[in-house]
């Protein structure tokens, strides 16, 4: 497919920013490896979401007029996290008619934001990325990317729908790559943002469950679009000292043989 | 014919026990010996043994079901008091689906219908199924 | 701590028994599965539930009416209730103007709602749950747990000893089998002797004055014809089908939806009294037409209780229905618990509390949006709760210390300078400080999880290093 040179803006979340450079640098390689003209606004800061997610969204109006302020120039927002794009997508209608940024910027950004995986299959057509990584993978489906945003066909539906999720779609083409089947394809993880922290108990009983399923059926990593979710089951990895890795889909997807 | 090949899958998943018989006269035979050879199981069943037949005016193929109204019996209680329940049905009166079978019967008309699917049933101990909660223990529907 | 929290916590705290309540109703919701792929359009028929309810919100008052008139055309009585205590004063009048002590109840969360039970033994009334699952938590004193599995939360060794109690099985025995025949014959007698039966309506067609009522153990048709004389069906306002060819969308989806099966065992239509029998029929408010008034909960009305989102959820499989301390728990019952149902309460104060009350309910979620998904009249369910959030935090109905902490992150985010610095000096005190410092009591995260292991550089770091702009 031919690569036309529309701009895109790569958007950061706060918690790949301070925590997860990796995945950042993942991303804005492989997206330059496809041929995308990338912008990294520099003062770019959150989307938002743990503020709205807590109940204070009124709180981060602010916070939404900053993110379209960055973003409005470009013809593509991309972020390697379903949350924030999906949260950017369906919560950012309250910004409309707020006066704090002009309407057809937000609705613009709104419209032309994507997670990662999204828009590198349905934006710019590709399924191979040429990545190399031999290992035995479970795909953990981030709940906002896949029911919010339809990264893929939640189990809840019946019927198999449109086929398989773009995650999947990817990671199949990866040389070396073998996907495992999960018992429970779908079960949240439990992070939720402020729900991680507000009702722990559960929430670690949640990711602990996912990690489980994960390691019966031989995953050597388990992968995602969500670093949120990863970052909650490699907490539980850690402390209890389990025999499986997390790693971002981007990670993957931008793996080579030279690594 | 696809719906009685369908029909009578639902009929076993809910647990009734499905008998084909070649005509009216035969299957109400076959009820009565059905419904008679059933001794109970000891002291299971203290109450007295008790049984209805009765005959369908339709069967649901989507789910197993048997519509009956108060043509069907002699009393609103006979399909549920019985310990032995046989229900007789027509394979011309197998329709495909509820949105079908209200449109071929008048659910209202009569005063009272049921449709019954099996015998009753409860899991609320455990999620454990157990057949014979209050209605009827063993249930048989009669194909012809 | 929030309540939820801390019950979820305590239910957690027995290991077994919490994974076995996951496990099981992970199960039914399997099992629902493989029902719903036997219907080739099953999201078509989820679309046109979802339309005729929407239709039916849009138009209740007329419904109502056109049901009430054919009703009462059929010789049936109805009475309409604003709340919990006029539908309870509605039935004691008719028990004892009567003189009738002896009640058999099917199935009917309305009615719980009510504390109909209560009110009745009060006044005297020998109310008998029928409903197998109601009789055990009726027995133990208990409110149900899950509105289709009421004693889901009980292992079978729990419900023997209480059967021991109450109806003499012998004692240790704790085999379904065993206990369900004791059952079947102590409530036969109660349904051979019953003046008068109560029940719950699933659906109520306007066109004809139809009640439908839909059980797996024939409990509600033994107690209205068995022998009681006076039929009493009560129904929430929101319960009503426009016309059979309505109804039969919702047949379709009812049981496949709530437990996996193709249908219940008895699928019943009431429309005219039996001989030498009362047929009356209670439709009650409480709180509905106010539901139906607010533009963002009004879809809650849609709910056919089916249980699905109860059994889908995963906080509401690993808590338990008792965490939610409302009649009617998980995802739908958040919903409605924080709006109110509460009868004997004037209107301001009533919403006023149960927003306090069951303020933490709409958070005790990760919002995954499963319950939306597998919801048949599609209620969108997981924005609800988003809204709620919103709603209760505008109204100071959250922790104070909460607000003022999201206040203070908001200004943070919305300056790259604040967040930057923010970022950094986290980053920092996460690497330096002692391990006890970090992980204590006082942080949540840190309980059962690692924290990420903060790196030197952030990604704005690295690129303002590594990258031209």
């Amino acid at each position: 497919m031919e690569k036309r040179r529309f701009k895109v803006g790569l958007f950061i979340p706060c918690y790949i920013d301070q925590f997860y450079p990796q995945v950042g640098i993942a991303t804005f390689e492989l997206l330059k490896k496809l041929g995308s003209d990338i912008g990294y606004p520099l003062n770019q800061t959150c989307c938002g979401q743990p503020l709205a997610n807590s109940g204070s969204e009124h709180e981060a109006l602010g916070v939404y007029a900053a993110f379209v302020k960055n973003f409005r120039s470009f013809d593509y927002v991309v972020s390697p996290s379903g949350s924030c794009v999906y949260h950017v997508k369906k919560h950012y209608d309250i910004l409309v008619g707020s006066g704090l940024v002009p309407d057809e910027d937000v609705n613009k950004v709104r419209n032309n934001i994507f997670e990662l995986c999204e828009f590198i299959t349905k934006i710019l057509g590709v399924d191979d990325t040429c990545a190399y990584f031999p290992h035995k993978v479970g795909i953990h489906q981030s709940c906002h990317g896949l029911r919010g945003l339809g990264l893929g066909r939640e189990s809840e539906l019946a019927g198999s729908g449109e086929g398989v999720g773009v995650v999947e779609r990817l990671l199949s083409k990866v040389r070396g790559a073998e996907i495992i089947e999960l018992s429970r394809k779908d079960e949240c993880c439990g992070f939720g943002g402020t729900f991680s922290v507000f009702e722990p108990a559960i929430s670690v009983s949640m990711g602990r469950s996912r990690v489980s399923d994960h390691i019966a059926n031989g995953a050597e990593y388990i992968t995602a679009t969500d670093v949120s979710c990863l970052m909650h089951m490699e907490g539980i990895i850690r402390r209890e000292s389990l025999d499986v890795k997390v790693v971002h889909i981007a990670e993957i997807l931008n793996s080579s043989l030279n690594e | 014919m696809e719906l009685i090949e369908i029909f009578t899958s639902r009929v076993n998943e809910s647990g009734a026990q499905l008998h084909i018989a070649p005509d009216i006269e035969e299957a109400y035979r076959l009820a009565e010996e059905l419904v008679l050879s059933n001794s109970g199981d000891g002291e299971r069943f203290i109450s007295e043994q008790e049984y209805t037949i009765a005959e369908g005016i339709y069967g649901v193929a989507e789910n197993g079901g048997i519509w009956l109204d108060s043509t069907s019996v002699s009393s609103r209680v006979r399909p549920f008091i019985a310990e032995n329940l046989a229900l007789i049905i027509s394979k011309s009166k197998i329709c495909s689906n509820m949105e079908e079978l209200y449109r071929v019967v008048s659910p209202a008309s009569t005063g009272f219908g049921v449709l019954i699917s099996g015998p009753s049933k409860t899991a609320d101990i455990e999620q454990c199924l157990v057949y014979g909660a209050h209605g009827a223990i063993k249930h048989y529907v009669i194909l012809y | 701590m929030s309540k939820h929290s801390k019950e979820g916590k305590k239910f957690l705290s027995d290991k077994s028994k919490a994974s076995w309540h996951d496990d099981t109703l992970w199960g039914v919701r399997k099992k629902r599965d493989r029902a719903v792929s036997m219907i080739d359009d099953w999201e078509v028929l989820r679309e046109r539930a979802s339309s005729v309810k929407e239709r039916v919100l849009d138009n209740l008052e007329e419904y109502i009416l056109q049901f009430e008139n054919s009703a009462r055309n059929n010789g049936v009585i109805v009475h309409r209730a604003k709340n919990g205590s006029e539908l309870n004063s509605i039935i004691l009048n008719l028990l004892k103007s009567r003189g009738f002590t002896r009640v058999v109840k099917s199935k009917s969360m309305l009615t719980e709602e009510c504390s109909l039970n209560h009110f009745l033994e009060y006044n005297g009334i020998e109310v008998v749950d029928t409903d197998l699952g109601e009789r055990i938590i009726q027995f133990r004193g208990e409110s149900p747990s899950h509105i289709v599995l009421p004693a889901i939360h009980l292992k079978r060794e729990e419900i023997g000893e209480t059967f021991h109690n109450r109806i003499g099985t012998p004692a240790g025995c704790s085999d379904p089998i065993q206990l369900t025949a004791a059952a079947r014959v102590h409530l036969r007698s109660k349904f051979l002797n019953a003046q008068a039966a109560i029940t719950g309506v699933n659906f109520a067609v306007a066109e004809s004055g139809t009640v439908v009522i839909c059980t797996n153990e024939g409990n509600a048709d033994m107690g209205l014809n068995a022998s009681a004389k006076l039929h009493i069906h009560c129904m929430g306002m929101e319960k009503i089908v426009p016309t059979f060819g309505d109804l039969a969308i919702f047949t379709r989806l009812l049981a496949r939806n709530a437990t996996g099966q193709a249908i219940t065992t008895y699928t019943s239509h009431y429309t005219l009294p039996d001989e030498d029998c009362e047929m009356h029929i209670v439709i009650l408010d409480n709180g509905r037409s106010e539901r139906l008034r607010n533009p963002i909960f009004r879809n809650s009305l849609k709910c056919i209780r089916c249980g699905a989102c109860m059994n889908t959820c995963p906080v509401y499989r690993r808590s338990g229905g008792h965490s939610y301390r409302y009649l009617i728990p998980g995802p739908i019952g958040s919903i409605i618990a924080p709006f109110g149902n509460c009868q004997n309460v004037s209107k301001k104060s009533q919403n006023n509390q149960n927003e306090r009350i069951y303020s933490d309910l709409p958070f005790a979620s990760s919002l995954c949006g499963s319950c939306s998904s597998v919801c048949p009249v599609k209620i969108d369910i997981h924005n609800q709760l988003y809204q709620w959030r919103q709603i209760l935090t505008r109204k100071k109905q959250v922790s104070p210390i909460k607000r003022v902490v999201m206040k203070f992150v908001g200004k943070i985010l919305a300056s790259h300078l604040l967040y930057s610095y923010a970022g950094k000096i986290a980053r920092l005190a996460i690497r330096i400080s002692p391990r006890v410092l970090i992980y204590n009591r006082l942080n949540a995260w840190g309980l059962e999880r690692e924290l990420p292991v903060p790196p030197k550089e952030s990604f704005n770091e690295w690129f303002r290093r590594t990258q031209k702009s």
